[in-house]
């Protein structure tokens, strides 16, 4: 999953709104809360049974339609409940069998056979026209936001009671992934078909995955293990996620042991934690935070020489450590530090030197200024403000809100901003269309290089050492033309009082359960 | 003379805020007997109220010297009232609507006080309201103890004054100016009414007023005072017919009188602020018979052979000069 | 009665023009800034055409006037639209839980206040040492200077925090779970507006010591405990209700402010989610529902002043 979005939506600090400011005033208090409670602990726990887990997260699922639910927590959440034909590995890396018994790849149709005796979690059975029938409608709805995933694919039937043909437009290796995802859950035929557009609306859908929908409303979702799923029983058998928009309320609620974990910490605040209460940090296996540089001819960082200075001006390092308070891995490469297609080939530290004789013959060779538009926490806007000023480049700091930021991207109205995104396994061939394709760019740089829009291509039907290859020469043309800046990998901070075998996010930035 | 005496004030003073607003107060009031106090504004007759009452401390007010005894009980003495109040000294306050709590009904007033002196005499204390509104004339009380004080006119809020200090029957009755704020029609059956019931029921009354004419219509003796002092008093009738203090006549032509024609004659100049009380008598600036040696010590209150007594030193010569002037 | 009717009759006209503005100024104001409903729903890599379908869904591609004027024919039907995040959710249905939240915080710091102000209020003006009298008007005037989420940040620490009495923010979702979360951020309102209804109380109820119905009073023999609960104190209140009218705008946005310190699921917690995903219609609602609130809290303290003050009953 892709998002343009503040890097933290933690913090707010530097904004204009009383609220905002109060807001960062709790921060502040939330900071002397689990200070103050680096004595005795409270031992109670949020409640004795070992089998319910309560996790305090910013968002619920405003809706349970999938496909309009994007912010890690709620994907996350989604992936619990929804069965899906291939199951993502916890590593990104890979996929393996969910309610597939095989998956039989093609060129042209995929055969998926689903395995036998399958039911949803109401006891109804789940078949192949179950399938055909989720994917009509996921393909019909002009509104998804998984769009993207659908679209080599023409149409999906039911050969018979098991058996399922996806039928392609065009070769499609990342099929076995975007089963996978969310956006291809399975639901009731019987409910498509009753329901129509209402499908979300009312009583939650009957459950394919692991866990089923208790109750869900704006404050809360409660998931209780699927005894229909076709793998072992969970260990917990009740997830409780409840909305604390708040991160600080958060913390301080798992550190009272209101909450057993909270999800997306800001980095800062974890050094505080004490007690049975422990940071958590995963690493996406497949996602990275930027500096999106516009690329668009109305900004002074069109010219490639002036986004590589910007680059290489940049200290990464000193970036980890104020913004991330050094817990994350630097980005010196196309993709995520863990990931094999990586080729690093920036600098940790700021080369002034190098930096500087990028920029000479260039607009910016005595001197220039950029805008740094930024929403919420503005460390990261500072730290490249003081690095680009010993190169002699003006940086100024416009904050505003995320729709704002949002809607800037979209128009071209900027030239840098802090940006992160991530996609939940390591397929390449998909992520890097919203990276550097030039029709969907999640990054919004305006980066439109027919070259590398043909390798894209390539890589979009390319498996083996095609795809290899082909992501090769990606990396040399990224090197080249540098339309954004890696900075860091993309990490998710959480605190929790529970192991972590238990219960926590993978690279994937979905949740393992135990 | 076997009558006994309820109260005695004798050279009393008051001091409030340190100010000495009343330098010399004598005051004898027998039971069950009428006196008027008679002055102008500032004369210090509502602070003589005041002090017999038990409310100076309110206002910060003190009596600093002489001797005040009501039924025998020291009154300079602090906290000397605590169970004086309303059995044996009540008040009627000048003005009515501010007298009384806005946000209480006329009944819960007199039922506060019934249970407050215990005085429901048997009757219970909703009965004995109804009866006392009664007493002072109110038609239809079972209607007035519902009403709020602002839907009385100021007359029957007068009488629902009157009725609350005669609830705990007190042998002294102070009324000060209580018609102040009245019609001249409703005055009179006011001061009428309190001459009724302070003759009915046996109770003494200290009239105050600025009008020597409404003092006249319900008291036996009557005191006229002036920058803090009282200049004369005696036998109502004698001061109303044969006035012998410079003031006290003065005071008399002043007064609009039905029938009488001709113009008012004022009290030229006005009285001295207490901060420059003059040493001497303190109506000799404004006195048309003044004489330097009135300058020189404050008169005292002296017998006169017409039954009242007057702080005048030039009470006799000015007789001499009136029946001269007269005959 | 006729006060009563006069004063319902300019209320309800009230009510009628506030929804009228409110609905088409915040409609006006939230269509007017920056910022895609449909790009914030769909996230950031849905491509233009399901964005630009979803615009259409949600009747975003209509001119502004037409999308003002449908919300205002609904609002006459009693209708708030439905949500854009949480779709073709019912936005009344959306918002009347976070009122609940709210209404509660207001209520019951309202109740702390009164509670706590009058009799902090009547204490001071009958304390007859001027040091304690100094010593209170000194402890209100700072705790009137100090900010609402301020107070609920030193709450939040020394009680919660330090002392473990209260939980760190948080909300049961029912009652009577609930009590335990309301009452510091209850109190953390009271620090306000206890402080000023004291200092009014105190105030009037010095005023009335010296109206001279409390000397009558006094000089009738009616004792002191009576003088100060049926003279003093109703009179000593009386101010309280146009006060309390009069800060309902400050007890909705401190509720707001002091909900975000304490995480409790408000309207303000609501609003800023609304504003964030850019949910139009939820946000025209709440300001709604806000403004409402206030006429209809202003229209309560006018009948509760009627209630307690006689005089005001008088008709013409």
């Amino acid at each position: 999953m892709m998002r343009l979005q503040p890097r933290k939506r933690a913090s707010r600090k530097y904004s204009q709104s009383p609220v905002k400011v109060a807001a960062a005033l709790v921060a502040f208090s939330g900071m002397l809360a689990v200070t103050g409670c680096s004595g005795p602990t409270n031992a109670a726990s949020s409640n004795g049974d070992d089998d319910t887990i309560r996790i305090g997260v910013s968002a619920v699922l405003t809706t349970l339609d999938p496909g309009q639910n994007f912010s890690i927590g709620q994907v996350a959440i989604t992936n619990l409940f929804g069965g899906t034909l291939t199951n993502l590995n916890s590593d990104g890396k890979a996929v393996s069998m969910g309610l597939a018994e095989s998956v039989t790849p093609g060129d042209e149709q995929y055969v998926v056979k689903l395995r036998a005796g399958l039911k949803f979690s109401d006891g109804s059975p789940l078949t192949a026209a179950d399938v055909a029938a989720s994917f009509g409608h996921y393909l019909a709805d002009k509104t998804n936001g998984y769009d993207y995933t659908y679209a080599p694919i023409e149409k999906v039937t039911a050969i018979d009671d098991l058996t399922v043909a996806f039928d392609l437009n065009y070769p499609y290796p990342a099929l076995e992934y975007a089963l996978s995802l969310p956006g291809s859950i399975i639901v009731p035929a019987k409910d498509i078909e009753e329901r129509g557009a209402d499908l979300y609306r009312g009583e939650p859908l009957p459950s394919s995955g692991r866990y089923k929908i208790q109750t869900s409303n704006q404050d809360e979702i409660i998931l209780e293990a699927n005894p229909n799923y076709p793998a072992q029983q969970p260990e917990t058998k009740t997830l409780i996620f409840q909305k604390v928009a708040d991160p600080v309320s958060r913390l301080a609620q798992v550190q009272s042991g209101q909450l057993d974990y909270a999800e997306e910490i800001a980095p800062k605040q974890l050094a505080q934690l004490s007690g049975p209460v422990e940071a958590r940090t995963a690493f996406a296996a497949n996602g990275q935070t930027f500096l999106a540089m516009n690329n668009r001819d109305n900004s002074i960082l069109s010219d490639p020489r002036i986004r590589k200075a910007v680059s290489t001006a940049i200290d990464r390092e000193q970036i980890n450590q104020i913004v991330f308070a050094d817990r994350n891995r630097l980005g010196l490469g196309l993709f995520a530090s863990s990931s094999p297609h990586n080729r690093p080939f920036l600098q940790e530290k700021a080369n002034v030197a190098a930096a500087k004789l990028l920029l000479a013959g260039t607009k910016c060779e005595n001197s220039c200024s950029l805008r740094f538009t930024n929403a919420g926490d503005a460390d990261i806007a500072v730290v490249v403000q003081q690095n680009l000023k010993a190169v002699g480049i003006e940086v100024s700091i416009e904050n505003v809100e995320p729709a704002v930021l949002s809607k800037n991207a979209d128009e071209g109205n900027y030239d840098l901003l802090a940006t992160g995104n991530f996609e939940q396994g390591d397929y390449p061939a998909i992520s890097l269309q919203f990276t550097l394709g030039p029709t969907i760019q999640a990054l919004r740089t305006g980066y439109n290089n027919p070259e590398m829009t043909q390798l894209l291509e390539k890589l979009k039907t390319a498996s083996g050492s095609e795809a290899d290859s082909t992501l090769d020469q990606v990396n040399t043309l990224f090197e080249e033309d540098l339309p954004l800046a890696p900075i860091a990998d993309y990490m998710v901070n959480s605190a929790s009082r529970i192991p972590s075998e238990r219960f926590g996010l993978d690279s994937t930035l979905f949740y393992h359960v135990r | 003379m076997t009558q006994t005496l309820l109260l005695q004030a004798s050279n009393v003073a008051i001091e409030i805020d340190g100010r000495q607003l009343v330098s010399s107060v004598d005051l004898a009031v027998n039971k069950g007997s009428a006196v008027g106090i008679v002055g102008e504004t500032g004369s210090g007759k509502s602070l003589t109220c005041r002090a017999i009452a038990g409310s100076l401390p309110a206002i910060g007010g003190s009596i600093t010297h002489g001797t005040l005894t009501l039924d025998g009980r020291d009154l300079t003495k602090p906290k000397a009232y605590a169970d004086l109040y309303g059995r044996t000294v009540s008040l009627v306050p000048q003005n009515s609507l501010s007298a009384l709590n806005p946000l209480m009904r006329i009944g819960a007033h007199l039922i506060e006080t019934i249970k407050a002196l215990d005085a429901d005499d048997g009757l219970g204390p909703k009965n004995r309201a109804a009866q006392l509104l009664e007493r002072v004339g109110l038609r239809d009380p079972e209607r007035i103890l519902r009403q709020y004080p602002h839907q009385l006119s100021g007359g029957m809020r007068q009488r629902v004054m009157i009725a609350l200090a005669i609830a705990g029957r007190p042998k002294l009755l102070i009324a000060d100016e209580p018609t102040t704020a009245l019609d001249v029609s409703v005055q009179k059956e006011i001061v009428e009414l309190l001459g009724q019931l302070t003759r009915e029921e046996d109770m003494a009354m200290i009239l105050v007023s600025h009008d020597l004419g409404v003092v006249s219509a319900a008291t036996e003796t009557v005191a006229v005072m002036y920058s803090g002092m009282v200049v004369e008093h005696g036998p109502t009738e004698t001061i109303l017919q044969h006035p012998r203090h410079p003031y006290t006549k003065a005071l008399l032509e002043a007064r609009p009188t039905i029938g009488r024609t001709g113009r008012l004659v004022g009290i030229p100049g006005a009285p001295a602020s207490p901060d420059a009380w003059p040493s001497g008598c303190r109506f000799a600036p404004r006195c048309k018979y003044a004489q330097p040696a009135c300058n020189e010590a404050v008169p005292t209150l002296e017998a006169t052979d017409s039954g009242q007594f007057v702080a005048c030193r030039r009470v006799h010569e000015i007789g001499a000069l009136e029946s001269a002037g007269a005959a | 009665m006729i006060a009563v009717l006069r004063i319902l009759l300019g209320r309800v006209l009230q009510i009628v023009l506030v929804a009228l503005f409110v609905t088409v100024g915040t409609g006006a104001l939230v269509r007017l800034i920056p910022g895609d409903p449909a790009r914030a729903i769909l996230g950031s890599r849905a491509s233009p055409e399901a964005v630009s379908a979803l615009r259409g869904e949600l009747g975003l591609d209509l001119p502004m006037i037409q999308q003002l004027g449908e919300s205002v024919a609904k609002l006459f039907q009693g209708d708030l639209g439905t949500s854009f995040a949480v779709r073709g959710q019912d936005v009344l249905s959306l918002i009347l839980p976070a009122l609940a939240v709210t209404a509660s915080l207001a209520a019951v710091a309202l109740v702390f206040s009164i509670v706590s102000g009058v009799g902090v209020g009547l204490w001071l003006a009958l304390v007859r040492r001027p040091e304690a009298d100094l010593a209170g008007r000194l402890v209100m005037t700072v705790l009137l200077a100090l900010p609402g989420f301020m107070a609920g940040l030193i709450l939040l620490y020394v009680v919660s925090v330090q002392l473990k009495l209260a939980p760190a923010g948080g909300w049961a979702g029912s009652w009577p779970g609930n009590a335990r979360y309301i009452w510091l951020p209850a109190l953390a309102l009271t620090i306000y507006l206890g402080s000023l209804i004291a200092r009014a109380v105190r105030q009037a109820a010095l005023d009335t010591i010296g109206e001279p119905f409390v000397q009558a009073a006094r000089t009738r023999g009616v004792p002191r405990s009576r003088i100060v609960l049926r003279h003093i104190l109703p009179n000593a209140i009386l101010p309280v209700i146009p006060l309390v009218g009069l800060n309902a705008g400050f007890l909705v946005s401190g509720a707001v402010i002091v909900e975000s310190v304490f995480a409790l699921p408000g309207l303000g917690a609501k609003l800023l989610e609304a504003m964030g995903s850019r949910d139009l219609p939820v946000v025209q609602g709440i300001a709604l529902i806000t403004a409402l609130s206030i006429v209809v809290f202003n229209l309560l303290a006018d009948l509760a002043n009627i209630a307690a003050d006689p005089r005001l009953r008088r008709s013409h």
